[in-house]
């Protein structure tokens, strides 16, 4: 019973801990500042209001900016920038999701089951390459991806997302797929199947919760990633949600509210992801694990 | 026998990775080494070599010291804190009870958010005037008046590695679900049989077990520790007075603001090569499969 | 097998060719034909600058513009990226801190050169938004928003304590003590934050107040003679930090610095003069308590600044954009001033042409958030700060060190003797 107990009590902190703040930003984004900056506070006092979601999606002026006439321009229509926002990071978080599972796991079997000169070489130089800080290197990654005229295209955020993730991808995956006892891979060789149908057949099903896991940090990454999508974005067509949400959190025209709003926003995507994914992820642990 | 016979190089396996980390990552890092050598001022024409000066300036200006201490200290604190609650989270979200599936999808969502705005949450938390922390205890009587959270240099560092923690959780937590469910729950069973309480459990089974997978996690998170910097400054500007400055951001600040491109480059490498030592230190310190050589 | 894994690979490298191609932005349009100018912002009210583009085209109808933005935060070191790179770029929002370094570096072009005409606006901008803007006896630039930094207070909160606003620095620190006899923990809300360029203009607007600089006419530093008002400023900064314990440095930017002053836990703080507009807009949970005062010091002086549009020298080598550029840069930061006017009247931002000083619109506009005529008082006043090739990287590595001074961790001596030596390196390497 004691167990029990304190399953739950963890199971309270953590969801304290992980959804509190967030659950915060809902709540900000639904009580008025006045009650929000309150002092003695008093954050119940005022009516919660939808007014921030209401402008963002349909750009209606919430109530409190109706007041006096002659301030009705202290409100910027950048916040409603989020929606389209969220669409860019989606696609190329999906992207680089995809590009993170389909090649990073090959380059990873590679390592983990084929024998060539020049192995480790190729591998330290695939890992290291996540050594030199980011920043160190915005003027060259800006450099090629204009000469390469993609400057203002997801696709050259695609690709600078892609060298972020994918030597992670690689290892991981590697360490991954070497744990998979070698005698399951070798039935299949003794019958005659070459190192592709071996790792199409085998491999990839057997890791599967591994590979969804590592395609997970990929998207998550590239969705939340600021640095580079700030540099090599400058439209609001292409501007991914990050940066937009960079921008409003230093905008004065903003109020507290709608920065909440545009921030408890930004989760839904993801909850929505993770809620299809995680399913496949459980099913992928109750039968791949026990396998062996 | 554990690897094929292969010697040809595996290219069409590789090809789209090499091609992505040719273009860049060689350049890119030729670049900033070579850059690294010269005094570029944006301002002025000339660009002369000018060797190592570049490094010595970087290593003995007023804001080196400070910052590599802040920030070896940041990693050498979250990563491992990182890694142990993980762990606990992990192994709690592959346990039966009511509410895990909604407790699975909750751990993930501070993954998605961008460390800067991360930085906003938390600084709503602990600020000083309108904090969410400093309500809660008001109103609950704990505390008379508010704390000074981010303003007082100690509660300033613990506020940032905690918020920087948070950000951190998910990712580790995903990846030691998937460790875990590698072990067989036999061993679990056999070892239980010999009379062994959760703890040895822990530590004669589970880590044993999933120890190539937990290094990988610290050293990333290590990395992470050193690189970042977007979380801590928009929660404290690096302040109060100098207290949770980080090294990152003077590679961006020297680069762009003092446009002293050089310097930034040099900042870059020395950077490169701090995390690369203590990289090593760490896989020659515990024994691992990682660096295994092929016979 | 292997063919077709390699064709596999070929075709999923390419697709994303395909599903992306489309996006890339317009080369420069041929000669003869419509001129598309690239015009760089910062995203302050992004839509009004769209608005009053659209009506510029429509205007116009020879000439596009095409709008790019960045974050205010990250826009001087985007550009830097964008001028390194040689990204097209034709007209851009400048600064009064950036305009030499990006002179010097060769990105910006002095319009006096290529249009004489633009000598006429002289007189009638404001003396510190016409010095923000020349270089080298140049002017490079119109103005769009010039702006004081101001000392600002809520009212009520000195109106229920029977205080009067405060002239001097030491009357700030007598009634901050009173303040905080009475319950108010920190009563100076200051914006503390030294990664951001006001963090030094913000200091300098107080020397201003006290009638001193921080540098003599020579460009040679002051402020590191103890009897120097600047030195005597940091030295009350950090009194007032470590000594009395009324300043709260808790607010890293101008809109924490507004939510904290709405908590109504702080009764003074110093910021650009807009802010007050902003912490009184019908929002706020203290709207309409807050107003300014002249900066406290015994000559109330102050820093003003202006932002401006510029011209790339890489538009004025090519005649058809130069044209259209200075067409573009007239339109909205010169003619009848009716886009300072709007900026002015719909946002409470601040303007250099002295004619919107008496606009009846733009007084009745303010007159909800700010006397005018307490505004045009402190801009009679107000200078501009110092600006030089080096200022900006100076800056960049005064301003932390400034940060350890307020906070008491080290000496506001040590720290102006490194400043000023600093400056001085700086200035023989780069000074003329």
């Amino acid at each position: 019973m004691a167990r029990k107990i304190f399953i739950y009590v963890a199971a309270v902190a953590l969801l304290l801990f992980c959804a509190g703040p967030l659950a915060l930003t809902f709540l900000g984004s639904i009580i008025p500042d006045a009650a929000l900056l309150s002092f003695p506070p008093r954050w119940f006092s005022k009516k919660t209001t939808l007014d921030y979601y209401n402008y963002i999606f349909t750009g209606k002026v919430p109530q409190a900016y109706d007041v006096r006439g002659a301030e009705r321009g202290m409100i910027t229509q950048e916040v409603r920038q989020i929606p389209n926002a969220m669409k860019n990071s989606a696609i190329v978080a999906v992207s680089v999701m995809g590009v993170n599972i389909v090649f990073g796991s090959m380059a990873a079997y590679a390592f983990a089951r084929l024998r060539f000169r020049g192995k480790s070489l190729t591998f330290m130089g695939i890992v290291m390459c996540r050594l030199l800080p980011a920043a160190a290197l915005i003027v060259p990654f800006y450099l090629i991806v204009q000469s390469l005229g993609l400057l203002d295209n997801k696709l050259a955020v695609v690709l600078v997302h892609s060298i972020l993730t994918l030597p992670f991808t690689v290892l991981i995956l590697s360490v991954f797929f070497r744990s998979i006892p070698v005698e399951i891979e070798e039935a299949a060789t003794i019958d005659g199947a070459d190192p592709w149908t071996t790792f199409v057949r085998i491999t990839l099903p057997l890791s599967a919760s591994s590979m969804v896991a590592t395609g997970l940090f990929a998207f998550m990454l590239s969705y939340s990633e600021f640095l580079y999508a700030l540099i090599l974005t400058g439209t609001a067509r292409t501007r991914t949600l990050p940066v937009v949400m960079g921008a409003l959190s230093t905008n004065t025209d903003v109020a507290w509210g709608m920065l909440m709003g545009g921030v408890f926003l930004t989760l839904l995507p993801t909850l929505v992801l993770v809620i299809i994914v995680w399913r496949f992820v459980v099913e992928g642990i109750i039968f791949g694990g026990s396998k062996y | 026998m554990a690897t094929r016979e292969t010697s040809r190089y595996p290219i069409q396996w590789l090809f789209p990775v090499l091609i992505l980390v040719i273009v860049f990552t060689i350049y890119p890092f030729a670049y900033a080494v070579w850059n690294s050598l010269f005094q570029i001022l944006l301002v002025l024409p000339t660009k002369p070599f000018v060797g190592l000066q570049n490094y010595l300036d970087v290593v003995v200006s007023r804001y080196f010291l400070e910052a590599l201490t802040n920030t070896l200290l940041f990693s050498l604190v979250t990563a491992p804190i990182v890694v142990v609650v993980a762990l606990g989270v992990a192994r709690l979200l592959l346990t039966k009870f009511v509410g895990r599936g909604v407790l699975r999808a909750v751990v993930l969502l501070p993954w998605a958010i961008p460390g800067a705005v991360s930085g906003i949450i938390w600084m709503w938390i602990f600020h000083g005037q309108f904090g969410v922390l400093n309500i809660v205890l008001y109103r609950l009587g704990i505390i008379h008046k508010y704390i000074p959270w981010l303003t007082e240099p100690s509660l300033a560092r613990m506020a940032v590695v905690i918020a920087h923690v948070w950000t951190q959780i998910p990712f580790a937590a995903v990846l030691l679900m998937a460790a875990l469910t590698t072990i067989n729950k036999e061993l679990y069973e056999a070892a239980e049989v010999d009379g062994a309480g959760p703890f040895r459990r822990l530590l004669s089974v589970t880590i044993p077990h999933i120890k190539g997978i937990m290094l990988i996690t610290l050293i990333y998170e290590l990395i992470i520790g050193i690189t970042t910097y977007d979380t801590v400054y928009s929660m404290t500007g690096g302040g109060p007075g100098g207290a949770t400055t980080l090294l990152s951001y003077y590679i961006w600040a020297e680069s762009f603001k003092m446009l002293h491109f050089g310097r930034g480059a040099a900042l870059g490498v020395i950077m490169a090569l701090l995390t690369l030592v203590l990289i090593m230190t760490i896989l020659k310190a515990i024994p691992n499969e990682i660096m295994v050589k092929e016979e | 097998m292997k063919r077709t894994m390699l064709l596999g690979l070929l075709v999923a490298l390419l697709l994303p060719a395909v599903v992306f191609a489309g996006g890339k932005q317009e080369a420069a349009a041929p000669a003869g034909g419509p001129v598309t100018l690239e015009f760089v912002v910062w995203n302050y009210s992004l839509e009004t600058i769209q608005d009053n583009i659209s009506q510029f085209m429509r205007a116009y109808p020879d000439i596009k513009v095409n709008v790019t933005d960045y974050t205010w935060p990250t826009y001087h070191d985007t550009m830097v990226l964008r001028f390194k790179g040689k990204t097209q770029t034709d007209v851009f929002y400048n600064g009064e801190d950036w305009l030499p370094e990006f002179a010097a570096a060769g990105w910006a072009a002095p319009l006096e050169d290529y249009f004489p005409d633009v000598k006429q606006y002289k007189e009638k901008t404001a003396p510190y938004a016409l010095a923000d803007m020349t270089y080298n006896g140049k002017l490079y630039g119109l103005s769009y928003y010039a702006d004081l930094i101001t000392f600002q207070y809520n009212k009520k909160i000195l109106g229920d304590n029977a205080m009067q606003p405060p002239g001097t620095w030491d009357e700030v620190l007598n009634l901050s003590l009173k303040l905080k006899a009475g319950g108010m923990t920190h009563p100076f809300a200051y914006e503390y934050n030294a990664t951001l360029p006001n963090f030094l203009q913000a200091f300098v607007s107080q020397v201003y107040g006290r009638g001193g600089d921080m540098f003599d006419e020579n460009l040679n530093p002051v402020f590191n003679d103890p009897n120097s008002e600047a030195f005597k400023q940091m030295q009350w900064i950090q009194d007032a930090k470590v000594k009395h314990d009324i300043m709260d440095f808790g607010s890293t930017h101008e809109s924490k610095v507004n939510l904290a002053m709405n908590t109504g836990q702080h009764a003074f703080t110093v910021m650009y003069n807009y802010m007050l507009a902003a912490m009184n807009a019908p929002n706020t949970a203290l709207s309409g308590q807050f107003d300014m005062t002249p900066m406290p010091g015994a000559k109330h002086g102050a820093l003003g600044f202006a932002k401006f549009y510029c011209m790339t020298t890489q538009a004025a080598e090519n005649p058809a954009r130069r044209e259209a550029a200075w067409k573009f840069i007239e339109a909205f930061g010169g003619g009848d001033y009716k886009v300072a006017k709007r900026w002015a009247v719909e946002k409470g931002l601040g303007f250099a042409a002295l004619p919107l000083f008496d606009d009846p619109d733009v007084k009745a506009a303010w007159a909800s958030w700010i006397d005018m005529e307490k505004f045009k008082a402190q801009a009679k006043v107000a200078r501009n700060g110092t600006q030089t090739e080096w200022m900006g990287m100076w800056s960049e590595f005064f301003r932390p060190l400034m940060a350890k001074a307020m906070n008491g961790d080290s000496s506001v001596k040590e720290v102006m003797d490194e400043g000023a030596k600093k400056w001085s390196e700086y200035k023989k390497l780069l000074g003329k």
